[in-house]
């Protein structure tokens, strides 16, 4: 339970501050906040180093957070970058820079056109991810899982790698897949567009596999 | 190089990008430059490593910067530790953080809050700083604006308008100077100050040299030299002072 707290915490130019509990914390310039920090809205548009663990209503940021910790808030909007050691916990997230997350990523929704890196699972009820850029996730579970690519938008990468979403195991309800290397996906209802290598898809409702889309096995589970 | 043979890159991701030439280099991502980069509009977001040179007109970084050998840019703003291996020559910058320049640092402009490394001379027109200055050669500047926070060394210091004070104590400055020192305040060490219009304070000299100087509280100096006018106050120790023509 927070202790009310009206203190907001405000870093514009350069400065150390111990943790603890603020209502608004809003770091502009380069702060570096030694210990826990739990407070109503987080704030970054400069360089935030946070050697603790985070919590918070909402966090935003367009600028550059590191996260020696966990994180844990009701809604994350990262524009800019965020960096989290341990485990990411929310219940929307909403993606358009990059995160990156040497954990787990625990999320009700899960909406990115950005770019991710997840050391552990990504779990989330409903999963949408517009593909711009590369994406990567030791193991992706949810209900819902849409990885669709916008070819209009889609950045080939001016350094020679295609943009993919690459996972071990992608395993919901609903999978729905575009340009994503997976060695497993699983399923009720798995549809496998293009741009995809995947070495097994095990499903126990419906299939569907585009033309140039490389499935190595795919098979039916009666359960 | 033509400006119109350089290509925009926009990457979001971590990345690794081989040296050249660029127009707008913009990157969310920690990044790795194998080899010089030169571009008109750079702006990174994350932490960049260059194993040689960078050249750019324009840049904003946010995190770390680590080059090799040279930076050189017209403006640059830096929110995060930088590190340069050879020279530094930007003509406006704007540090937040922590710098290390292994040779000089030539400039116009320079406002740097954060701690101050340069293994050799620091050149500008306008030199502002917030925070621990260690510069083994010379920092010659028109302006310098020096707020003390830790202790300071400086092999000599020559410009025009000279002013060295202690920081002010507000609570979004190093918090760590006061809950381990308690109410230490910073110290400036150097060999030779020497300029028109001089205001010095905790600072200790072996020779002080000016038209108008004012010692004020904290200061050590052994011999000062002045054209017009000099005072002292209280709390300076000013062992020999001396009228000069």
């Amino acid at each position: 339970m927070m202790e009310e707290n009206n203190n907001d915490l405000i870093g514009d130019g350069i400065g150390n501050f111990p943790g603890g509990t603020y209502r608004n914390v809003t770091v502009n310039g380069v702060g570096s906040i030694q210990g826990d920090v739990k407070c109503i809205d987080f704030k970054c548009s400069g360089l935030a180093r946070i050697n603790g663990n985070l919590k918070a209503e909402s966090v935003t940021t367009d600028g550059m957070g590191r996260v020696n910790g966990d994180v844990e808030c009701d809604k994350l909007c990262v524009g800019g970058k965020l960096d989290i050691s341990k485990d990411l916990r929310a219940d929307y997230v909403e993606l358009n820079g990059m995160v990156k997350v040497d954990g787990n990523l625990d999320a009700e929704n899960f909406v990115s056109c950005g770019s991710f890196s997840i050391g552990g699972l990504l779990n989330a009820e409903t999963i949408d991810i517009g593909m711009q850029w590369m994406c990567q996730a030791k193991e992706i579970g949810g209900k819902d899982i849409n990885v669709h690519m916008d070819r209009a938008k889609a950045k080939i990468g001016i350094l020679g790698k295609p943009v993919r979403l690459t996972s071990d195991c992608i395993e919901g309800d609903n999978i729905c897949l575009e340009y994503t290397y997976a060695k497993v996906v699983r399923g009720n209802n798995i549809k496998i567009g293009p741009g995809c290598r995947i070495e097994l898809a095990e499903y126990t409702g419906k299939f569907e596999k585009a033309d140039n889309a490389e499935v190595k096995e795919s098979k039916k589970n009666l359960l | 190089m033509m400006d119109e043979d350089r290509r925009d890159i926009k990457i979001l991701g971590d990345s690794t990008v081989s040296g050249g030439f660029f127009k707008d280099l913009h990157i969310t991502g920690d990044v790795t430059m194998n080899g010089s980069v030169d571009c008109i509009s750079l702006k990174i977001l994350g932490d960049c490593a260059v194993n040689d040179s960078l050249k750019t007109k324009a840049g904003t970084i946010t995190g770390d910067l680590a080059v090799r050998n040279d930076l050189i840019a017209q403006s640059l703003k830096i929110r995060g530790d930088l590190s340069i291996g050879r020279n530094a020559v930007i003509t406006d910058v704007q540090f937040l953080g922590d710098v290390r320049i292994d040779g000089d640092l030539s400039s116009e402009q320079i406002d740097i809050k954060g701690d101050l490394e340069v293994k050799g001379n620091c050149n500008s027109e306008i030199f502002k700083s917030k925070g621990d200055l260690k510069i083994d050669g010379l920092l010659n500047a028109d302006e310098i604006n020096i707020e003390l926070y830790g202790n300071s060394k400086i092999r000599e210091i020559g410009g025009d308008k000279i002013s060295v004070r202690h920081g002010s104590k507000s609570l979004f400055k190093k918090l760590a100077t006061s809950v381990f020192n308690g109410n230490h305040i910073g110290n400036l060490t150097t060999d030779t100050v020497e300029g028109d219009e001089i205001y010095l304070e905790y600072t200790t000299a072996k020779v002080v040299r000016g038209n108008d100087v004012i010692t004020g509280p904290g200061c050590r100096i052994e011999l000062l030299e002045y054209k017009n006018k000099f005072s002292q106050s209280d709390g300076a120790i000013v062992k020999e002072n001396k009228k000069i023509v």
